[in-house]
């Protein structure tokens, strides 16, 4: 196997180029020699009429025949032996050597020497039958077809030593742009991943093989600033919990206390435990999410009984907020979803309206057709979300207030995990909010 | 406090990490279990092929012999011991495997011990049928067919989910109830990451002031950071 790829272009460019060429040298080589050979065919037949034409009036102008042209040698014979014979010792060549007479093309290599074409005929005159045979010296020609493939065959060495040549500078000239780019990319690394390479001409191949890269670099340094964001966020959000664990353990344990103010220590301790439990159990749906190795059953299910369902169940936390908490549906609809992660989406939702909503507000949630989907609307009384934070709203642990994480009680991956449930569905999510007017988020899914 | 029909029923636990073995032998013994302990695959393997138990708490990872290899031997020499496993593994796979390789129930870490318990009592109940159709704790009673609830023979208008709530606590009398147990009995929800403790402490309270606050005794106790407990006596 041939490394480099500069070297197997320049073979597959000599392979190609040898082909060519060999097709060229004997396609010029048979061309010519047909050629000659035709026109030494054509002379010989023209003979042989002239021949048959003097035999059919009278023997005698044979003699003229033998004279005038420039038959080199011809015989005319009828069953019982030679009639007439021009050039002798051919004929008498070709009788010792017991050559039968050939149709088409004949060529005959005497002993002395030389090289004869040949052409033979039947003329039945009267009760003869006679063969009239004409031969000519075609040495003259061999000769020139030889050096014709004597030089074909020097050249073609040549040629392909010049293209062999040829190949390995133009791979040259198209790989160097290459490396370049392969250098450049080289040494863009974790550390300076918003560099990006300079791009010539962004119309040619390389011109596109590099904003192919700088598009996969922009990709690559955006997971990589998500991911530096989430690990910073994780760390703080499980450090937290940890932090009153052990600060509410070792105050806990600073002076003697009675049971009850122990079991009060331990029970405190215990609630940090489940939320670091919910925090991970949280983490760990998302991560397997993202390794793409969850999937969901999917059966038809009715979304209005589903969303009616959640509301119903979550009804109690807005009363308790005097919130107004109505669910509304044009029409029940049917879609082809996993009813538990539709449900755990809608929970997240409707929970966190809930909890972002002041007392006394309002909180919607419509099933309504969109377009060929289904979509389920919730749409509270709440501050809203600014523009800015739209695009980031349903990452991990990100917080449109950061002083009001703890306040809130939320995980920080109500919303993440809320999308991811919808995505799995064959669905998605989408958020419109405009400051001081409530949000409206928005869940559609693919209907049967 | 032993509880009375669980005194003699014998555990074996085979758990490696041993903070963990430890606190789940004590929890149980508190509650009048005989708990065994074994460390590692092959003690497992050897207690429970030479010891009579009621039933095996079983590790998955643990060092020497897996656990599910341990459970299939026994299981193909027609052990019949009933075995719940403990693990960390979450996954719909894991938990398919090792119910197929015989268990009988699954319990992932980190677990809540009322829960841990609830499901060894469900797997050691053997035949106990009382009379199912009224529960009954101190002067409360529910009953399950007219689904009417009164205290001190006044009657007490519940709404559908708040008798569920009852009568699930009324069924672990005595015992610690967790909100995920709540969760999975009444909201038959599964996951942790749904927002449903906030819904059954609303409905925990509503509970309270229908039945406990007009009353002298309060039944329904908060055990903080684990769950609800209804008794008789106090402890």
């Amino acid at each position: 196997m041939i490394k480099s790829i500069r070297a197997r272009l320049t073979l597959w460019y000599a392979l190609i180029m040898a082909l060519i060429l060999a097709l060229f040298a004997l396609g010029t080589y048979g061309y010519v020699r047909e050629n000659l050979y035709e026109q030494i065919d054509a002379r010989l037949a023209e003979n042989i009429a002239l021949t048959i034409n003097a035999a059919r009036t009278n023997m005698n102008d044979l003699v003229e025949v033998e004279r005038d042209t420039r038959v080199i040698a011809f015989r005319v014979m009828d069953d019982d032996g030679p009639v007439y014979v021009s050039g002798g010792w051919i004929v008498a060549d070709l009788d010792s050597a017991g050559v039968a007479p050939q149709s088409g093309r004949w060529i005959f290599t005497p002993t002395r020497g030389g090289i004869y074409h040949l052409q033979e005929q039947t003329l039945v005159l009267g009760k003869r039958h006679l063969r009239i045979a004409t031969a000519e010296q075609s040495e003259q020609i061999h000769r020139g077809l030889n050096r014709l493939g004597l030089t074909l065959l020097v050249g073609f060495p040549v040629a392909l030593l010049l293209s062999l040549l040829g190949g390995y500078f133009l791979a040259g000239r198209i790989l160097t742009p290459l490396q370049h780019i392969t250098q450049r990319a080289r040494t863009i690394s974790t550390d300076n991943l918003a560099e990006r390479l300079t791009i010539t001409n962004p119309d040619d191949e390389l011109g596109q093989l590099g904003a192919v890269l700088n598009d996969a670099f922009a990709r690559l340094d955006e997971a990589f600033t998500r991911l530096k964001r989430f690990t910073q966020d994780a760390a703080h959000e499980l450090r937290t919990p940890l932090a009153v664990l052990r600060s509410v353990g070792e105050v806990g344990l600073q002076e003697p206390r009675d049971t009850a103010a122990y079991r009060d220590v331990i029970g405190s301790m215990l609630e940090e435990v489940d939320r670091l439990g919910r925090l991970v159990d949280g983490l760990l749906t998302l991560a397997r999410a993202e390794s793409g190795n969850l999937s969901v059953p999917k059966r038809p299910e009715d979304l209005l009984a589903l969303s009616q369902e959640v509301v119903e169940c979550l009804r109690v936390l807005a009363e308790e907020k005097n919130q107004r908490l109505t669910f509304s549906a044009e029409t029940s609809l049917i879609a082809d979803i996993d009813r538990d992660t539709v449900r755990l989406a809608l929970m997240n939702l409707i929970a966190n309206a809930i909890r972002f909503t002041p007392e006394g507000g309002a909180i919607t949630a419509t099933l309504r057709k969109h377009g060929a989907n289904a979509a389920i609307e919730i749409q509270d009384s709440g501050p809203g979300i600014a523009p800015e934070h739209h695009a980031h709203i349903f990452e991990r642990f990100y917080r449109v207030d950061p002083s009001r994480s703890q306040h809130t009680g939320g995980t920080g991956l109500g919303l993440a995990i809320a999308r991811w449930a919808v995505t799995v569905n064959a669905g998605h999510i989408v958020l419109e909010s405009t400051p001081g007017q409530g949000c409206l988020f928005r869940i559609v899914l693919p209907t049967k | 406090m032993p509880v009375p029909n669980e005194t003699s029923l014998r555990v074996l636990i085979v758990e490696d990490e041993n903070k963990l073995a430890k606190a789940i032998a004590e929890s149980l013994e508190a509650t009048g279990w005989q708990a065994t302990l074994a460390p590692s695959g092959e003690e497992g393997f050897f207690l429970a092929t030479n010891q009579p138990f009621d039933v095996v708490i079983l590790d998955i990872n643990l060092p020497g012999r897996d656990g599910l290899e341990i459970l299939r031997t026994l299981r193909s020499r027609g052990w019949q011991t009933p075995v719940l496993i403990l693990t960390a593994r979450d996954s719909l796979g894991d938990r398919v495997q090792g119910l197929d390789s015989g268990a009988d129930d699954y319990l992932v870490k980190p677990f809540a011990f009322p829960e841990l318990q609830a499901r060894l009592r469900a797997l050691t109940r053997r035949g106990r049928s009382a009379d199912t159709n009224k529960l009954a704790c101190g002067d409360i009673e529910l009953d399950r067919l007219a689904r009417s609830v009164s205290r001190a023979n006044q009657s007490i208008d519940l709404t559908a989910k708040e008798f569920e709530l009852l009568e699930f606590l009324l069924q672990h009398k005595g015992h610690i109830v967790s909100r995920e147990m709540l969760a999975q009995a009444l909201w038959n929800t599964r996951a942790r990451v749904v927002p449903l403790d906030n819904v059954i402490d609303v409905h925990i309270a509503r509970l309270r002031a229908k039945i406990d606050t007009p009353f002298a005794k309060p039944l329904i106790r908060t055990v903080r950071g684990v769950g609800f407990c209804v008794q008789e006596e106090d402890r």
